[in-house]
């Protein structure tokens, strides 16, 4: 039996998969400063299909989720990121549970051989 | 890695939750299920409004479903929830003494003035025990069968002394009575004031309810006389395969049962392969007998509901996907809605996927507690599904 998650911080990261998830928490780590986070994605939703799921999940601790105060999704834009926003967004909006962006933002690209 | 920054951009859609009412797919999908009893819609609990209710202050809970599973820590108001709705839902103060024995409280001879005897049966309702917090319950049902329950010490009420021969007990001297009163959805009131006595404890003779509510209290022990009579009046209609299909389901080695008299009183049997002879079903296994009295108990409860404290308990984990399975089962055909309290996460996963899979036909009510006052949270069941299926705890602790 998988350990059970408990809510317990302001913040809840979403992330598409454990590796993302464990590359956050070490720059969290080594950075230093930020309150408590929690992480997902749990046992069975991963990926970037499954944001929608993950925020159904989640809404679905109750108190836990009532004493969150904001939610980070971070996903890979694979080289798209206007693409990826918006596929992100219309999963958060499929939930109807959340408020989403009408707009992204994202750093502008600096030099043509790396990405933005 | 791209970013996403989220803040300062404008709100689309704000969170709603709309209730539905239970699906219609059980009976095609769910091993076991027939076609329904109901001839009319399903009626159930819709919203409930709580307050004075022992540690419960105001409370509201919308969206609630065929089967709800309610969560918390030990001492926040589970039972209390159940016994809130039960009370209401039933029509006699009867029940209120009959918690006390759920819990755990003998019977000795009650000793003190009449006062004090009377507010040791009663008060405990109260909440912060205090006689001026009225307790209040309000359940809004789906078929026009909402009522409300109002409990106070009623000053109006005179003190009635006992007219007989016997020497009179020196502590049935003045006291002030409490009052149940119930309203139905057309605003007809049903009243009922205890009334001690020297043998005890008079409840004036109220109408009969049509609609039984029943309730598995986790500490009592199952009605043995009771389920056997209940399982006889099925079996004189013709109805115990259901039920007998539903226990070789769990325990496929049964090979039939029956209602057999044992010391003079109806007593469940059940034959089993290894031994000649029949046996009290309450001999046989713990867990056989808290399967049917459960089942039972939902048959009986037509029309109305069934409240279960501690669902889990003496029900090996193995069994308990199907036992949530025949939970919706019955619930369907029998037109009965459920409240059962758990602590066990293993009980939670076990369900999952059915709740995932019929998210409208459940509803997890997390009762929690700050600074000694209950509340509860109503979670829709696709979002109880998902957080346990996600190994997301959901059973939240006391906060001090």
């Amino acid at each position: 039996m998988a350990d059970v998650i408990e809510i317990e911080n302001e913040i809840t990261i979403l992330c598409e998969g454990l590796a993302d998830q464990n590359f956050i928490k070490k720059i969290i780590e080594v950075r230093g400063g930020l309150p408590p986070i929690d992480f997902l994605p749990p046992s069975i939703y991963y990926g970037r299909d499954r944001f929608d799921q993950m925020l159904i999940a989640l809404k679905g601790t109750g108190v836990s989720f009532s004493r969150i105060k904001g939610v980070l999704i971070i996903a890979d834009s694979h080289d798209e990121p206007a693409s990826t926003f918006r596929y992100i967004r219309d999963q958060i909006r499929s939930v109807r549970d959340y408020p989403f962006l009408r707009n992204y933002c994202c750093q502008r690209r600096q030099r043509l051989d790396i990405p933005a | 890695m791209g970013k996403v920054v989220a803040k300062g951009y404008p709100v689309d859609e704000q969170s709603t939750h709309k209730s539905t009412r239970g699906g219609a797919g059980i009976r095609r999908i769910l091993p076991g299920a027939q076609e329904s009893m109901r001839t009319s819609e399903y009626r159930m609990i819709e919203s409930v409004e709580i307050q004075n209710f022992r540690a419960f202050k105001q409370t509201e809970m919308r969206g609630l479903s065929r089967v709800n599973v309610i969560v918390g820590d030990n001492g926040v108001g589970k039972t209390a929830l159940l016994e809130a709705l039960f009370i209401a839902t039933a029509s006699n103060p009867e029940i209120a003494t009959r918690f006390r024995q759920w819990r755990g409280a003998d019977n000795p001879a009650a000793t003190g003035t009449a006062q004090e005897i009377y507010d040791g049966l009663f008060l405990d309702l109260f909440h912060n025990m205090s006689r001026d917090s009225i307790p209040f319950i309000s359940v809004t049902g789906s078929a026009n069968d909402s009522r409300s329950l109002r409990i106070f010490y009623d000053v109006g009420e005179p003190t009635v002394l006992p007219f007989d021969t016997t020497p009179r007990h020196p502590a049935l001297s003045g006291y002030t009575p409490i009052t149940f009163e119930w309203k139905d959805a057309e605003g007809a009131i049903t009243k009922s004031t205890p009334r001690l006595q020297a043998g005890g404890l008079a409840i004036p003779p109220l109408p009969p309810v049509t609609l039984d509510a029943s309730f598995i209290a986790a500490r009592a022990p199952f009605p043995t006389s009771q389920n056997a009579r209940w399982f006889s009046e099925f079996s004189k209609r013709g109805r115990e395969k259901k039920f007998i299909s539903a226990m070789q389901a769990q325990f496929e080695y049964i090979e039939s049962l029956t209602v057999e008299v044992d010391m003079g009183n109806p007593v469940l049997f059940v034959k089993l392969p290894w031994i000649e002879s029949k046996m009290p079903i309450y001999l046989a296994s713990d867990g056989m007998n808290k399967l049917m009295t459960i089942l039972l108990h939902i048959a009986h409860s037509q029309g109305t509901s069934t409240f279960i404290d501690e669902i889990e308990n003496g029900v090996h984990h193995s069994r308990h996907p199907r036992l949530w399975e025949q939970l919706l089962t019955f619930a369907d055909e029998y037109d009965t809605q459920i409240f059962a309290a758990t602590h066990s996460w293993e009980y939670l996963q076990a369900g999952a996927p059915l709740i995932e899979k019929f998210p409208d036909d459940f509803t997890l009510l997390q009762v929690y507690q700050e600074d000694g006052i209950s509340d509860v949270t109503v979670i829709p069941g696709k979002n109880a599904g998902a957080a346990i299926a996600s190994d997301l705890e959901v059973r939240v602790k006391r906060k001090r």
